[in-house]
This record gives structure tokens, sequence and C-alpha cells, in this order.
């Protein structure tokens, strides 16, 4: 017996809403006229998206219309029932709205236990107080404020899970006070942000750490990393540190723009390790000390070593190596390194973004080299050239 | 270590679908079951899907137990525009009911937009023509519901 056909009124009020979350919000609210059955249902919307595409289905906002926009949101607020589990305000419109009115808004999500938030204004101001008060979040999303200092009562996240800091005044003492009050942290994103010195994050819950600094910012001066669980870490920054240490017991995953080793000698547990400005050509032969890398990749070869001494010990576990290079004839030494220095080698990817002469010659010299694996199999990725072996 | 086994499914109009047990984890019910049961020769029923419906979500679980290693994410986007483009209303808010029954979250996500874009900028009356929803409000109360939003309802005046 099949059930019959089913109509959009035979769905829950649940998925109606899962759907309705999907539109913007004046065309949600519109539906409210298809029926007595829909008349209400907007006002249960788990998110609330006030962002420029989502508010007003029209492509540009009538300019018109901005100093109303505080009430019709207040409006909105006041109507909307239930839970909140997602609050996002970013957009043009909010440079109209006077900061505590938004601090109420933002108060007003509190109250609903609202689990994710996130904010953009178009100018750069301090973190709404509001945003402390709103204890059940477990997604915090941050961009263009200033976070100098932390509210004086603030007890902490006690759900956050991920936090997001985006172009972000930041300093080093806010940072510092900060993760101690997000006991269950998992990912924390540190994105262009700048007034930072000596970075020092220490969490035993982070998973997730990327921090990647502007290529404007040269007032770093130590960056150190002690979380006993951290499974993967990133770090993008232009110039030179004078200081960095990591304590990552188990950290598997790296992603980098330095291009020295040792800052990382001590991530012993590394499987991935991706140099995305190329690396030195003494660290080639120390790639060794990490025992258990099965996976290489190096980005945009700037640095690309050439003088590499061949008397290291074997990569034993190095399965797979993927080299972006911009010169071709200059790459041959490190690949040459590589393939004789890994006997579990399965792949090596050559690739380069423009085309060049002499791919033909390059190819044979590169298919011709000494390999210390018998299934190592190589790729090559040129512009107009593709080859396998 | 992936289980080699297949898995029998059985549609509410009574008919047997046999798929692979990679195909059939992708739905988070099935996944809980054979957890439980582990491979059988019996067919699990699945009262609320009939078997038009289920054949389809089979044709979705099928490429996506591949996509996610082998194919581009742009490729898998496309093959997903194309899977939902031409269904009918009926299909499409069929396979949104069957993919939440059964706990497959991207097929749910996939017929969710699906039928958001379809109701993305269209006025009242045509929603409620394409899927079939009865007009109860009196004109009284549709006019109070368009006054308590007034802005909401501003675009309509335009032809």
């Amino acid at each position: 017996m099949a059930p019959s056909r089913m109509g959009l009124n035979d769905f829950p009020d649940s998925l109606l809403c899962l759907i309705l979350t999907r539109v913007p919000l004046d065309q949600a609210i519109r539906c409210s006229v298809l029926s007595k059955r829909w008349k209400l249902l907007w006002r249960f919307l788990p998110i609330l998206d006030f962002s420029d595409d989502m508010l007003y289905s029209s492509a540009r906002l009538p300019s018109a219309r901005l100093p109303e926009i505080q009430n019709i949101i207040d409006g909105i607020l006041k109507l909307h029932s239930v839970s909140l589990e997602a609050f996002d305000f970013h957009g043009v419109f909010t440079s109209s709205i006077s900061s505590a009115k938004i601090d109420e808004w933002i108060h007003h999500a509190a109250l609903k236990d609202v689990t994710k938030l996130r904010l953009q204004f178009r100018r750069v101001v301090a973190v709404p107080t509001s945003v402390f008060t709103c204890c059940k979040l477990r997604s915090l999303t941050l961009m263009n404020f200033s976070l100098e200092n932390m509210h004086g009562s603030f007890s902490g996240f006690p759900c956050l899970v991920s936090l997001f800091l985006v172009n972000i005044k930041l300093n080093d003492k806010t940072l510092e006070l900060m993760l101690p009050l997000c006991p269950v942290l998992r990912g924390l994103f540190v994105l262009d942000c700048h007034g930072l010195q000596r970075v020092k994050i220490c969490s035993t819950s982070l998973l997730l750490l990327k921090l990647d600094f502007p290529p404007s910012c040269n007032e770093i001066k130590a960056i150190t990393a002690k979380c006993p669980r951290l499974c993967s870490l990133t770090i993008q920054i232009m110039h030179h540190v004078e200081k960095m240490e990591f304590e990552l017991p188990i950290c598997s995953d790296l992603s980098t723009t330095v291009s020295r080793l040792e800052p990382f000698t001590a991530l012993k547990s590394l499987m991935k390790v991706a140099f995305l400005n190329g690396i030195y050509e003494g660290n080639v032969s120390n790639l060794h000390q990490f025992p258990y890398l099965t996976q290489i990749c190096i980005d945009n070869a700037r640095y690309l070593a050439r003088n590499i001494s061949g008397a290291a010990p074997l990569l034993k576990n190095l399965e797979q190596a993927h080299l972006n290079v911009a010169s071709l004839n200059d790459a041959i030494p490190l690949l040459a390194y590589l393939l004789q220095h890994a006997p579990a080698m399965k792949t090596l990817i050559v690739s380069r973004q423009q085309g060049f002469d002499g791919a033909l010659e390059f190819v044979n010299m590169l298919f011709n080299l000494p390999r210390a694996s018998k299934e190592a199999k190589i790729l090559l990725s040129l512009k107009n050239f593709k080859g396998s072996e | 270590m992936v289980k080699e086994c297949k898995v029998k499914l059985k549609s509410s109009d009574d008919k047997i679908f046999e798929v692979d047990y990679a195909v059939a984890i992708q739905s988070q019910i099935l996944n809980n079951t054979l957890g439980h049961t582990g491979c059988t020769d019996s067919a699990l029923p699945l009262h609320n899907v009939s078997s038009q419906i289920l054949a389809k979500v089979i044709d979705y679980c099928e490429y996506h137990v591949n996509a996610s290693s082998t194919i581009s994410e742009k490729d898998v986007k496309m093959w997903d525009q194309e899977f939902v483009k031409h269904l009918d209303q009926a299909t499409l808010l069929d396979l949104l009911m069957a993919a939440q029954y059964l706990g497959i979250h991207n097929l749910q996500e996939l017929t969710c937009q699906t039928v958001a874009d379809r109701i993305k900028d269209k006025r009242p009356e045509d929603i409620r023509e394409i899927f079939n929803i009865q007009n109860d409000l009196t004109p009284e109360e549709e006019e109070e519901i368009r006054c308590e939003n007034e802005w909401a309802f501003e675009e309509e005046v335009s032809p």
C-alpha cells in the first residue's frame, strides 16, 4: 500500500521551517499569508539571518529603507518566539543602526539560548557586551571588531566549540584570558588579526588551530602553542618570527608558510605536512626527524632546495609527495632526493601552473631518476601537458 | 574495513531493492539498524517510502558513495543539480520526506534547498498553486497579516 503523494501541507512544521530558513527573511514572512497553518510558521524559524542578501530579496537594499530597518528588525525579534539556533548579523545596513540597539538584539538572542552567532559590522567597533551573555553559544564568528578588553564579569562560554576571529584588533592578554574560559573549544581560527605580539595558545580541548596573519603584520615576536589534543595546525605568516615553540604531542597535520623545519621538530606525530612557501635547503635532509611522515606537499616553492645532502636516513613511511613548482629544472634535485629516500613511495605528483619549454627533456630526466620504491608512480600536471607513468 | 555484503530493502509497495552495504549506510537509520543486526538475508522494510522514490534515493546514494574520494566537488554539484532539475513537485517533496525519514543528510539538504529555490521570488498566489496549498484565510485575516509586516509585502506592488 503506497502512501498517498505528499503535498507541502503534509510536512511537519519543523521541515517547513527548515525550508523557510533557506529563503530571504522577507519572503519567509510573506509566506505567512499562504494559509492559516503558515501564518505563524516564520516565528519558529530556528535561524535568523539578518544579512544583506537574506533580509531583502531585491539585489540591493534601497538606501531609503535603511532607517526603517531598525524598526523592522525590532518587530521581527519581538514577534519571534522560540529558541534560536543561529543569529547572523552582517551587512551594509549595520552602519545605520545604533550600537545600543544591536546590543539589545543580541541580548534578545542570548535570552533565546542562541547557539550560533555571526556578527560583522560595517565599521570597526568594540564587540557588543551582550555577546558575552550568550552563554549557550557553540559557535561564534566575529569579523571587523576590536576585542581588547574582556568584560569584567564574563564567566566564559561553557559550550563553545568553534571560535572564528577575523580581522579583529586583539591583544595578547585578551586572547590568553579567553581560552581557559572556553573549556570545550575544539577549533580556533585567528585570521587577519592585528595587535598581537606574543601569541600564546594554551588549551586542553583544542583539536584544530589556524593562525593566518596578514602580510602587513610584522609585530609578532613569538608564537607558542601548548595543546595536548591538537591534531591539526595551520600557521601562515610572512615575516620571520624569532621564537616559535610548539608543544603538540599528537599533532598529525601541519600546513605552514614557514619554510624552516626547526620550529616544528617537536611535532613527532606529524603525518601530513604542507609547506606552502617552499622549504629551505638544510631542512629537506632533516625530514626523517618525523618518523610517521606519510604525505608531504611543497607549494609555491620559492626556496627550493638544491644542494641536498644525500647522506640522510630514509623517509620510511613517505607514500605521497606533491610538488607545485615554479621552475621545473630547479626541482630536479628535490625530486631526486625524494625518490631515492622514500622506499614506500606510491605517488609523486609534480605540477606547475604555467607552461614552459623543454617539457619533454624534463619528463625524460624525471622518469629516469633512480627510485627506492618499485611501486612509485609519477604523475605530472603541467599546463598543456599531462602525463603519468 | 568496508563490509562487502549486500543489503535488501523493501519499499512500502513490497518491491525489493538490493544495494551495497556502503550505499545503505549513507542513511543514518539504516546505519544504526545494520550496526545492531549486521548483514542479514531478510529485507529491511521501509514503510514510508514507495518503490518509485526508493529507486531515486538509491540512485543518489550510489553516486555519492564514490563521489567524495574520486570526483571533484564541482562535478558532484553539477550532478546534484541535474538530479533535482526535472523533478515534479510531488516527487521532490516525496524525496525530501524520504531523505528526512531515512536520515540522509546531504540529500535532505539538496531537496530542501531545491524546494526553497522554487518558493523564492514567487508571489503567495503562485506558491499556493505550485504546492497545492488551500488558502483558508479570510480576506480580513490576510489583510491583517499583511499590515503586521508591511515592509515584507511592499515589493508585490509592482506587476
